[in-house]
């Protein structure tokens, strides 16, 4: 269909025979003949009918130019033409009003089509989010319950070593905008802030979680570089938030005392746990430090000199440099201790004073229910006088080890009165081997007895524990831990020892009242650890019998069919670090990180 | 003599679901338990429960009546419980074993414990979640719950970045 309609195309033909027929005219007038007309005019004559729109105004110019009135015939014809126009111009008018109608009519239309679509759009978004196999129910939690399973979380992830280390937090932080905003917003997530200077972000972060909870009461690691620490210490210092736990432990061995400068001026107002690790050449506490309770120095060359350690402390923990005159100066003046965990003491003459007749002070540590003395080496003076001169009367677990042998019997029964009354008793036999059938005969209160020796002295630690079980061997014992320096491979030979010894003690006939419930034997597993346990558990049935490993090699095979513990010492701190080990990497689903402690 | 006997409620869900349950059982809601001490006379008509479904209300039912006669959590002792108990994500045998559903279902029992002030179903429910995301990446976790990674690439980057150091330990 053509732009125009047939009526139109003839009205248009009505006005251009005029303009023709008045065009000729005029064209012939000029020429004189219509023969002389040029060919190039009979063209333009031509173009005039083909583009009659182009040529109007031209021809209407020449109309004017000419002035000629149109005659009767020409006037009927455009009269005529007019009239049909207007009466075009009329229903053109009319039908342009139905095409508004209808656009708007269709407009409507288009908008209702639009509102439907979408709303099937998202019917249909439903019924596939409905036919999903999963579907994001998560979304549907209050901002309140994910809070909730956060902490949950968060809180559950604790743990005494790394629960100061990692924000759990930041895992929520990155799965969505909803469940960032909360986590980020939620200050009882980040009470365990975490810094460190190895990635530049941390420090950051853990400043704008502190400034962002100042009311909380923050338990604080930091791990950092000199610089970054001094830093993080000033930001700390002019912080409105309390520390409840602070934890500083500097990557970068240093001595700096700027840094303890900058330690000391922090609040220290409601920190209740300190630990601290590095080589500095000194550690004052700050006066500040009025609710400390728990105090874990590791590393440090401690001095009381310039004040008493605090006398409120309930937990001690110091690795490494502590001095016999030392203890004598804790055990004066904190006599709220429950807990002393003190590992490589030096025990040499003391310092203060050179007359080998002085005493040491007496006291009475009423609460005191745990006493580690750890790898000890004695350069002559021995810890047990010192013991000897304190009370201890609730004391329930002690644990003696030494890594050398030593030069002087410990006079167990004599000196240590307490050793009657625990319950939990760890020894080395470094010291003497002879010691431990009189302790274990005495000390019927005796529940759990852990005893570290070194192969050789296997078979007569066996042997007595065997031959006690007959009559005098405390009744309550239940637990036997036995770790030596050995491999399992050497230890099958003593495999009817061990079964023997368990049978004793599980034996009611034997008058030993208590079954022996849990058998755990610390080795190198290297080797035959399979072996020897399949034949030992063949042999101890009704007993929990467990391996842990006591190396810092972990090139072994590790043996099928039952789980290993292993001590957090050397680079077993963490799972992480076991994880970065090709041997332990794929074993890390049986593997199990035990704290000393908890051997039993 | 006999006991005296237990008050029966009577309770309706939002898909007209009712039931018929001993008073000391519903009264480990605590919304319950204020709906009845605000009402003086005995009423015949079930107490709406809008937000819950009625296979839902089964399972919380499920869960009050193996938990009734244990004392319920006062405001006093809430507050020291809640450090120890968050302590862990240790959920008793029972308690697991009443738990394992599909997610779904999971979801919707912490919705109800929410709605009904449950405090102690409240917690099994959190911790089982706070125990499903354990070990697993922010991925992980986004394809556990099928939840849309809706981060721009820049932020993306930024949360690469803290996260780079929380793991590093």
């Amino acid at each position: 269909m053509g732009l125009f309609s047939s009526s139109e195309h003839l009205n248009f033909g009505s006005l251009f025979k005029v303009a023709y027929h008045r065009h000729c005219s005029l064209l012939l007038s000029e020429a004189g003949s219509q023969q002389m007309l040029p060919g190039s005019k009979k063209a333009d004559v031509n173009l005039i009918f083909q583009h009659p729109f182009l040529n109007l105004e031209l021809l209407f110019d020449q109309v004017r130019k000419y002035g000629q009135p149109p005659s009767s015939e020409e006037t009927q014809v455009l009269r005529c033409l007019v009239q049909e126009c207007e009466e075009d111009i009329k229903a053109l008018k009319s039908k342009s009003s139905d095409i508004i109608s209808e656009i708007s009519r269709l407009s409507r239309e288009l908008s209702e089509t639009g509102y439907r679509l979408s709303h099937r759009q998202k019917q249909v978004e439903f019924g596939q989010y409905l036919l999903q196999p999963q579907r994001n129910t998560a979304k549907l939690l209050p901002q309140d319950v994910l809070e909730e399973i956060f902490f949950a979380f968060c809180q559950s992830r604790l743990s005494p070593s790394a629960a100061f280390s990692k924000p759990q937090a930041l895992r929520f932080a990155a799965v969505c905008h909803r469940w960032r905003g909360i986590a980020l917003s939620t200050p009882r997530l980040w009470e365990h802030s975490y810094a460190t200077s190895r990635h530049s972000s941390s420090l950051e972060l853990a400043k704008a979680r502190i400034e962002g909870c100042p009311s909380y009461v923050l338990r604080l690691y930091v791990q950092s570089k000199t610089q970054s620490l001094k830093d993080f210490l000033l930001f700390l210092q002019q912080s409105p938030a309390k520390l409840r736990r602070f934890e500083l432990r500097v990557t970068m061995k240093c001595a700096n005392e700027d840094i303890w400068d900058q330690v000391q001026k922090v609040d220290f107002g409601e920190v209740e746990e300190f630990v601290c690790q590095d080589n500095y050449t000194r550690i004052i506490l700050p006066e500040s430090a009025v609710q400390l309770k728990r105090l874990h120095l590791d590393n440090i060359p401690v001095s009381w000199k310039a004040a008493p350690p605090p006398s409120q402390l309930t937990i001690l923990s110091i690795t490494s440099g502590v001095h016999c005159s030392m203890l004598e100066h804790i055990f004066s003046h904190c006599l709220a201790l429950q807990s002393i965990l003190i590992t490589i003491t030096e025990h040499g003459p003391r310092s203060s004073s050179a007359d080998d007749n002085v005493h040491f002070r007496t006291a009475t540590l009423h609460q005191l229910e745990t006493f580690c003395l750890i790898n000890n080496f004695d350069q002559g003076e021995l810890p047990s006088d010192l013991l000897h001169s304190f009370n201890f009367p609730r004391l329930s677990t002690f644990e003696y080890s030494s890594d050398k042998p030593s030069r002087v019997a410990i006079p167990w029964l004599t000196s240590l009165s307490f050793i009657h009354r625990i319950h939990r008793l760890s020894l080395s036999l470094h010291e003497d081997t002879t010691s431990l059938a009189p302790i274990l005969r005495t000390t019927e209160s005796l529940q759990e007895i852990s005893i570290l020796g070194d192969e050789p002295d296997l078979t007569t630690i066996l042997g007595i524990l065997s031959s006690l079980a007959q009559s005098s061997i405390s009744p309550r014992l239940r637990g036997v831990q036995i770790v030596t320096h050995t491999r399992f491979e050497n230890l099958t030979e003593h495999c009817s020892g061990f079964i023997e010894m368990v049978r004793a003690l599980s034996n009611p006939d034997t008058g030993h009242r208590a079954a022996l419930t849990h058998l755990r034997i610390g080795s190198w597993p290297k080797h035959g650890a399979t072996t020897f346990l399949s034949r030992l558990q063949g042999g101890c049935r009704g007993v929990d019998v467990k391996i842990y490993d006591i190396s810092s090699r972990w090139e072994f095979t590790f043996p099928e069919g039952f789980d290993m513990n292993v001590l957090p010492f050397g680079r077993v701190h963490e799972r992480r670090a076991l994880q970065a080990d090709r041997s332990w990497k794929r074993l890390l689903g049986r593997v199990g990180i035990v704290e000393s402690s908890q051997y039993i | 003599m006999a006991a005296p006997a237990t008050q029966q409620i009577k309770i309706r869900c939002n898909d007209e679901k009712e039931f018929t349950v001993d008073r000391d059982v519903l009264e480990r809601s605590v919304l319950i338990k204020n709906m009845l001490e605000d009402v003086t006379e005995q009423q015949d008509a079930p107490i709406p429960l809008p937000n819950v479904s009625g296979p839902v209300m089964a399972k919380v039912l499920e869960y009050c009546t193996h938990h009734r006669g244990e004392p319920l959590p006062s405001a006093d002792t809430e507050q020291s419980q809640d450090e120890t108990r968050k302590r862990t994500t240790d959920i008793s045998e029972w308690d697991q074993k009443f738990i394992t559903v599909d997610q779904e279902m999971l979801f919707e029992i912490i919705l109800a414990a929410n709605y009904l002030d449950i405090k102690s179903l409240l917690d099994v429910g959190c911790k089982t979640v706070a125990n499903m995301i354990k070990g697993k990446t922010p991925e992980e976790i986004r394809k556990l719950f099928n939840i849309v990674n809706d981060f721009t690439p820049e932020e993306e980057a930024q949360i690469k970045k803290e996260n780079e150091w929380a793991e590093d330990r």
